[in-house]
């Protein structure tokens, strides 16, 4: 299996199209045979991601890099970054309004549970320019 | 338990596609998106109050093979579009959360999180 790099627009807001990224990315990912305990790992971050960006940020951008032995996820938006980084990655931390929470988000567990489904989390967020996460899935095999 | 058993058992007046025979392995109640990919295992059933677009992209993520919608809210054509196109069945309960959990745990679907600490 060759390298497959896959790119998506996020747009803020449009509950229609949010987790239609993750949902290609699923799709890639099954279609190439990746483990189904791998695949949600890694669905589930990005579908976390992407609904972040969905929810807080102005538009955004998914790339998916995958190869035969990782899956490497950023998600990157513009604005307008978290101001406390630390404090967002703690579970129940959130600044999302009363409406997102009725979407059934916005409870606080986005980055914690992005942490808790990868092998690696990088979140980098400046105020006002934006938040990049970003996290690889190691494909484990036997 | 199967597909029909729990359409039956739950009195469903509304299902959005023929159910099967597909087993129900698990189940996970929640309003919450997030919690649900955190807790939700593959051919799980989600039970939520949640009718919205975001529902159905979480059972596909999570591999759910339904969502029981209860207090008999209707999930919209988009939603049973979206539904469908991912093989997840959708279904209408007249009871509500606390009933629906309480009608399933006592036929013996729990949790695999609960069902692994009773271990």
């Amino acid at each position: 299996m060759t390298t497959i790099e896959l790119d998506f627009d996020i747009k803020h807001n449009d509950f229609d199209r949010a987790g239609s990224a993750s949902s290609a990315l699923k799709n890639t990912l099954k279609q190439i045979g990746y483990p189904p305990d791998i695949i949600k790992r890694i669905v589930v971050s990005s579908y976390e991601a992407e609904m972040n960006v969905v929810v807080h940020a102005s538009d955004g951008h998914l790339r998916a890099v995958i190869t035969p032995d990782e899956v490497h996820v950023i998600v990157k938006d513009n604005g307008p970054g978290i101001e406390n980084v630390e404090m967002a990655m703690k579970e129940g931390y959130s600044t999302a309004p009363e409406r997102i929470r009725e979407l059934g988000f916005g409870a606080g567990m986005g980055l914690p549970n992005i942490k808790k489904n990868t092998d690696e989390l990088k979140v980098n967020s400046t105020v006002p320019e934006g938040t990049t996460v970003d996290f690889i899935v190691r494909r484990k095999n036997g | 338990m199967n597909l029909s058993e729990l359409k039956t058992l739950l009195n469903c007046p509304f299902c959005s596609q023929q159910t099967s025979g597909k087993e129900v392995k698990s189940i996970c109640a929640s309003d919450l998106m997030s919690e649900v990919l955190l807790l939700a295992d593959r051919d799980s059933v989600i039970i939520t109050n949640l009718v919205n677009l975001q529902a159905i992209r979480t059972a596909e993520m999570v591999e759910s093979v339904c969502i029981i919608f209860v207090r008999g809210k209707s999930p919209t054509k988009d939603m049973v579009a979206l539904a469908e196109k991912n093989g997840i069945t959708l279904l209408v309960t007249e009871y509500d959360m606390f009933e629906t959990c309480g009608i399933l745990y006592g036929k013996g679907l729990k949790h695999k999180k609960v069902a692994h600490d009773n271990h």
